[in-house]
């Protein structure tokens, strides 16, 4: 009878481990209903009607359960109206919707990885509104996971980026990868807050066979009066095999320094994208010197579980770094539920600041 | 007088606690069954659902179902033997969808071991790869495949399914006779990576 009443919750068995799984939401609940009646003078009329008070709740939810089941089995992720975002509070929560809106001192430089960014998610309007709004808040943004055979799949999508006058252009990568499942990187960018040099872009050679897919690198220039003084740095666009992760940052340790030497006149390399591994995953690459990331502390999959996304950068180096990072939580912003949040990607952009004039190297502390 | 109040009061606790915490506990444990068997029942018919919709005549349909199977991560793995053979599908979004499941879903369970182990012999080298990379997923609870990956590792057509294979045979440890045999040869191949990485597997084991 004991084990009996320890299993199932009732009688004082709840009392004796709270925290045991039936256990503990019972005690809860019932904590809960003599808070609740508090003043109540029991009878057993009263503790029979709570108990069907109870059963109808069970009901209730049950019945609610089903009915979204149901939806999921009809994708309902798929077929949600078009109305992604509550859109005041997108733009109470967003102010730097435009790039006529964005500080001109500063670069806001991003990656994000739109998964399997094809076909299927440029034929979803919700979808796309989402993509244009988010990509609209950076100068200059580092795609990973373009999958499709139709080429237009990018040009499409910029033409929806201008469609209200913005000016954003963009460099595609081949199709990388060593199956038939190819994918390709891209670099989309406002055309008047960034330059491209078009003599330095490209993949990265990899004739060991280290990466999964070669890193797609450019060499960038902020737009400002003052060209001789603007902040020019290497883009070095990446995305791990999730497999083969500490393998592969660790060939991303010898590319960081492959660019860093690429030319004489330029010291900032910032090598951003889907690393698929968290801040303590950083082996050889995280241990060359005065190498710095922005992610730490939080997740960057929309799901909340990892931190597979970054954004690299010697420190000592790349003194253009205002300090200011962050992982754009779509969900919130957007006001999304989490399934429609999916529906764009199962990564959030991860996003950081620096100044549009070049600061040189850092002197070496001591 | 006292002592009879005392008693009175303790008999209405007695009649009224105990019952209310005996029916409490008897329906609320009632109701956890129900809910309990309710949700399996309904996730398990789901589940089938789902799988049979990848194989769908609907591409529509199939697409949906390989797209919301990307959204779940880990919890589409019940599904991983399905997702696999869509990498055959005809359709490109069910294609991509069913990579994007496959590449968020971790390792599956021991139970697809058998299908995932006749799939590695696909003609197809997608259906093959993926069906490698979850035998890998599974480390030593895979061991029983190794010879199947030895077979794939000396004569798939694909370099991807070879380099795939090595890794699964480094993932699953313990290695045969057969499987060192090609590993030797993999380790004389002119792909770099797939003789790296036999050649890694053959020093960490001493061979």
């Amino acid at each position: 009878m004991f084990v009996f009443t320890l299993l199932t919750g009732s009688g004082v068995g709840g009392y004796f481990n709270p925290h045991w799984p039936m256990v503990g939401p019972l005690m809860d609940w019932m904590t809960d209903w003599k808070q609740q009646h508090a003043d109540a003078n029991f009878t057993k009329a009263d503790v029979r009607n709570t108990v069907a008070d109870g059963v109808d709740r069970a009901k209730q939810y049950a019945a609610d359960r089903i009915s979204q089941v149901a939806n999921r089995n009809q994708y309902g992720g798929n077929v949600v109206p078009a109305q992604y975002a509550d859109q005041n509070r997108y733009a109470a929560e967003n102010r730097q919707g435009s790039s006529a809106n964005r500080a001109t001192d500063k670069l806001l430089i991003a990656t994000y990885n739109i998964q399997v960014f094809g076909k299927s998610k440029m034929s979803k309007p919700a979808v796309v509104d989402a993509l244009v709004k988010i990509v609209r808040l950076f100068d200059l943004v580092a795609i990973q996971e373009i999958r499709a055979q139709d080429d237009n799949i990018l040009p499409d999508f910029v033409k929806a980026l201008n469609a209200d006058g913005s000016q954003y252009d963009f460099i595609i990568s081949p199709r990388l990868g060593r199956t038939i499942s190819t994918e390709q990187y891209a670099f989309v960018f406002d055309r008047t807050r960034v330059e491209y040099d078009p003599n330095a872009v490209g993949t990265m050679s990899d004739p060991s066979d280290m990466l999964h897919r070669e890193p797609f690198v450019a060499r960038f220039r902020a737009r400002t009066s003052s060209p001789q003084h603007a902040f020019t740095f290497w883009m070095v666009n990446t995305h791990t095999d999730p497999d083969e992760v500490p393998e592969e940052v660790a060939a991303l340790a010898d590319v960081f320094e492959v660019m860093q030497r690429a030319r004489q006149d330029e010291d900032d390399v910032i090598l951003l994208g889907d690393l698929n591994a968290n801040e303590n995953e950083m082996g050889r690459l995280g241990k060359l010197p005065a190498m710095g990331w922005v992610v730490r502390g939080i997740t960057t999959n929309t799901r909340r579980t990892k931190a597979y996304d970054n954004i690299l950068f010697n420190t000592r180096a790349t003194g253009e770094f205002t300090g200011r990072w962050g992982v754009f939580d779509i969900e919130r912003a957007f006001g999304l539920t989490a399934e429609q949040a999916l529906d764009v990607s199962d990564h959030f952009p991860v996003w950081a600041e620096y100044s549009v004039w070049e600061a040189g190297p850092r002197p070496t502390p001591y | 007088m006292r002592d009879f109040r005392y008693h009175l009061h303790s008999t209405s606790l007695g009649e009224i606690r105990r019952p209310l915490f005996r029916e409490f506990g008897l329906a609320v444990a009632a109701q956890k069954f129900l809910r309990a068997s309710l949700e399996q029942n309904i996730i398990m018919n789901t589940q089938e659902q789902w799988k049979a919709d990848l194989a769908s005549d609907e591409v529509a349909t199939r697409i949906a179902v390989a797209e919301q199977l990307a959204k779940m991560g880990s919890d589409a793995s019940f599904a991983a033997v399905e997702l696999v053979d869509s990498c055959r599908d005809s359709d490109e979004s069910v294609r991509n969808g069913s990579v994007a499941a496959l590449e968020s879903l971790g390792a599956p369970s021991t139970e697809t071991r058998g299908p995932l182990c006749e799939q590695a012999k696909d003609s197809n080298p997608l259906v093959a790869y993926w069906a490698i990379t979850l035998l890998g997923r599974m480390g030593t609870e895979a061991s029983s495949c190794q010879q199947v990956l030895a077979n794939v590792l000396t004569q798939a057509a694909e370099i991807s399914v070879q380099q795939r294979a090595v890794w699964a045979i480094g993932k699953i440890g313990v290695l045969g006779p057969t499987t060192i045999e090609s590993l030797k040869l993999a380790a004389g191949s002119n792909d770099p990576k797939l003789s790296r990485s036999a050649q890694q597997i053959l020093q960490q084991t001493e061979v």
